[in-house]
């Protein structure tokens, strides 16, 4: 029997041992490294941690060791999910809630919602002209697109009939019985531990070209050959697009994310506390992401880069100067005042060479200026299909101005798309060009189709920028 | 010789009140373009369609403008008019049979003067291609010259002013909202249609302007839109056609529920030129009646038809 006081070296020795465990569960390359080693026999669809042990699916959602998990995803793609600092508390095989993607009815009148993907099946419902759907799969012959109503009925609507989203050939290929789409639905929370804020979180990256769909925390998420790090706090979460692009959130709160894109997400989405960091460089790279933007990193801590940047973590940088005292790169933030590195004093990954020159942005502040003719033309007719007033204003001389604004309304009753539409300059002299455009614009209004053909435009040259400023047909 | 003279005088006295008159009436009313924003919610409180009548009589600003009209050096055609707006106007089934000989004016028959003022050839008002409406036309539309047929219409020019050069008619029945109220909200409306009615007024046009029947998709905006129309008829003082008044008492308001974008139609075929009680129960029949009863006013009052008193 052990005296009471014995106690105290012994409760030592595990407060210890615990702390030493806390340290080493911080993550470096060197554990992620290591994770990946001890998991290379996972198969897919099954959870590992660093020890190796392997929990198949259905025996995920009582697994809070999980550390990588590797899904099958849609078209035989594969997400993977690394956890850093953070913990699995729930996982399960269920409906994507609202994964897919969103529709409006561009017809203009209410349209029927069909038992199956043609005119001959069944009404079973209205897509009315002011709603939107999602929806989550499309036809073999991608003329059809499936549709989930409140009710749970499964329908379908003509693709013609709704908005024009390119994302929309993204979506798989559905049979018309199946239900709603099931997918991966888990949940995440931030480990206890010593690691900074912004280190903890999970890595979820697919190389599928093929859009692949989750729902984690609760928020639909897609991605498409992509790397997005999710860094888990106590109010939210905020994801952080490496590589790729995908979406999260549905409906009118749905956010894109492409490539340096940072959404901070409470309820909705937010927009982000400047310099959010990333996890540490060295983990980015042992995940093998190679993000397609630039990153930048604290050499040590003797090092002053230039601005505050916490050792062991990463940040996003979206510009480049280059000036007497060297090359330097800007802190992407949301905040007003611009934070510069000195390029020398901080290390690098990703797309670092491709920056754009702040100061040549700065020395270039007419709109367009550069662009040619045919590209002027070419910006004014895409801007004419989303009905951006603005953006063909800015491409119109001042005489074209009112005509802008009417152009940007006219079709807006219609969908409008562009078809085989080629510009090119055939006439320039001075500060006045002719292009010509081939193609046509082509409308679809209650059921028809109507082309509109394009001719020869007035360009005219103000402020060493070209101006669309009227027809010459 | 006497009466000779004493007529010219009474000629020249009447000419000279009216070119006064006319003046006066233009002085009043402002045709300044309007700016996009300036649109006042507030200047439509009081306005309900419901305290219009059906058919308008003829306003001091139309008489200036027909007059001027017929001053231009090729005058305007008394015996032409526009249809301007969208399918509902582009339809075949809105007056088109008139001009073809193919209607029955049933308890109407003292409109047979006006359907045969305006049926002047084989080609004519009623059944004559216009170019100032289209399947998805809104006021936007009128404007813009891309819609322009360019087989016909020159560089830059809209649609609307296509239509008035190359039907040279005095009046132009124009309706709208159809279209817009799926589109635009009530400031891009409130000045789309301002340039649509300026841009007629300007070619010394006269606008005859139409409540339009309610979007069931959209009934309290469509409600807004009206009063816009009869906002813009008071501020320029037109004479408008109060349709929507005119519908109320059919069926779903006239309004096909099938297709939401027309109006109702007669059960048996191509019958909306046909005055008798059950094909007046449909939408189409009724605008074409209250169109040419307020033709017949208008031409009346400009004393182009005779009075039937």
């Amino acid at each position: 029997m052990l005296k009471p006081l014995s106690f105290i070296p012994l409760f030592l020795c595990v407060l210890m041992s615990v702390s030493v465990v806390a340290q080493e569960i911080c993550p470096t390359a060197e554990t992620l490294i290591a994770l990946n080693a001890a998991c290379s026999t996972s198969d897919l669809d099954s959870a590992c941690n660093s020890s190796g042990t392997i929990t198949p699916l259905d025996q995920l959602a009582n697994d809070e060791s999980a550390q990588l998990i590797r899904l099958s995803g849609a078209s035989e793609g594969t997400i993977t999910l690394t956890l850093v600092e953070t913990r699995l508390t729930a996982y399960e095989q269920g409906e994507i809630v609202g994964a897919g993607i969103e529709i409006g009815n561009s017809a203009g009148y209410n349209v029927n919602l069909r038992s199956g993907a043609g005119s001959s099946f069944e009404v079973v419902g209205i897509f009315r002209f002011d709603e939107r759907l999602i929806t989550d799969g499309q036809s073999a012959d991608g003329a059809w697109l499936r549709v989930l109503l409140d009710d749970g009925t499964i329908a379908w609507v003509s693709k013609s009939l709704v908005s024009n989203d390119p994302t929309l050939a993204t979506l798989p290929i559905v049979e018309g019985d199946a239900s709603g789409t099931m997918g991966h639905v888990l949940t995440f929370e931030r480990a206890d531990s010593p690691c900074a804020e912004g280190q903890a979180g999970v890595f979820i990256t697919t190389e599928s070209d093929t859009t692949q769909r989750l729902t984690v925390n609760d928020l639909p998420v897609t991605l498409t050959d992509a790397a997005l790090f999710m860094s888990l706090d106590e109010s939210g979460v905020t994801f952080y697009a490496l590589a790729g692009s995908g979406t999260v959130g549905i409906g009118e709160n749905q956010q894109t994310l492409e490539s340096g894109d940072v959404i901070t997400w409470v309820d909705e989405p937010l927009i982000p506390d400047p310099m959010l960091p990333l996890p540490a460089l060295d983990i980015i790279e042992a995940l093998a992401i190679e993000p397609e933007i630039c990153l930048v990193a604290a050499m040590d801590a003797n090092t002053d880069p230039g601005a505050p940047l916490d050792i062991g973590m990463s940040y996003i940088v979206d510009a480049l100067r280059t000036s007497d005292s060297g090359l330097s790169f800007r802190l992407s933030t949301s905040a007003v005042d611009e934070n510069w590195v000195i390029a020398d004093r901080v290390r690098t990954l990703g797309a670092c060479d491709s920056l754009p020159d702040a100061d040549a942005v700065v020395s270039s502040p007419v709109f367009g200026a550069g662009q040619t003719p045919e590209q002027i033309m070419y910006s004014y007719l895409s801007a004419r299909l989303v009905a951006d007033a603005s953006q063909m204003q800015s491409l119109s001389c001042a005489t074209w101005d009112s005509q802008a604004l009417l152009q940007s309304q006219s079709f807006r009753a219609m969908r409008a798309e562009l078809l085989n539409v080629a510009c090119y300059t055939v006439s320039q002299t001075g500060s006045n060009a002719v292009v010509q455009c081939d193609g046509v614009i082509q409308t679809e209004y209650n059921g028809e189709l109507r082309q509109w053909e394009l001719g020869a435009y007035a360009m005219t040259q103000e402020s060493g920028a070209w101006r669309l400023c009227g027809e010459t047909r | 010789m006497f009466k000779q003279r004493h007529l010219f005088f009474a000629v020249c006295l009447l000419a000279v009140l009216f070119g006064a008159f006319s003046s006066l009436a233009q002085e009043d009313i402002d045709l300044t373009p309007p700016t996009l924003g300036d649109f006042d919610p507030a200047a439509l409180a009081g306005i309900d369609p419901a305290d219009f009548p059906v058919l308008p009589a003829l306003t001091d600003h139309a008489r200036v403008i027909f007059e001027r009209g017929q001053n231009r050096e090729v005058p305007r055609n008394p015996q032409m008019f526009s249809k301007v707006g969208d399918s509902m106007t582009a339809s075949p089934n809105f007056l088109v049979a008139f001009g073809d000989g193919d209607y029955d004016l049933g308890d109407y028959a003292d409109l047979e003067s006006v359907v045969a003022f305006f049926n002047t050839s084989e080609e004519n008002a009623f059944n004559r291609v216009n170019y100032a409406n289209a399947l998805g036309f809104s006021t936007a539309s009128a404007l813009d010259s891309t819609w322009a047929v360019a087989e016909v219409c020159e560089p830059n020019e809209s649609p609307l002013v296509c239509e008035y050069r190359l039907s040279n008619a005095a009046f132009a029945l124009i309706m709208f909202g159809t279209n817009d109220v799926m589109a635009f909200d009530e400031v891009l409306f409130d000045y789309f249609m301002r340039e649509v009615v300026l841009a007629t007024i300007a070619e010394d046009v006269v606008p005859v302007l139409y409540t339009f029947p309610t979007r069931p998709e959209a009934p309290e905006l469509s409600a807004v839109f009206n009063q816009i129309i009869l906002k813009i008829a008071s501020d320029y003082d037109l004479p408008v056609i109060n349709l929507i008044a005119a519908l109320e008492p059919l069926p779903n308001y006239g309004v096909d529920l099938e297709d939401t974008l027309h109006l109702t139609l007669p059960e048996a075929p191509g019958s909306a030129a046909t005055f008798t009680d059950d094909s007046l129960d449909a939408g189409y029949t009724v605008r074409n009646l209250v169109t040419l009863q307020a033709l017949d006013s208008l031409l009346t009052e400009l004393d182009l038809l005779p009075s039937e008193t």
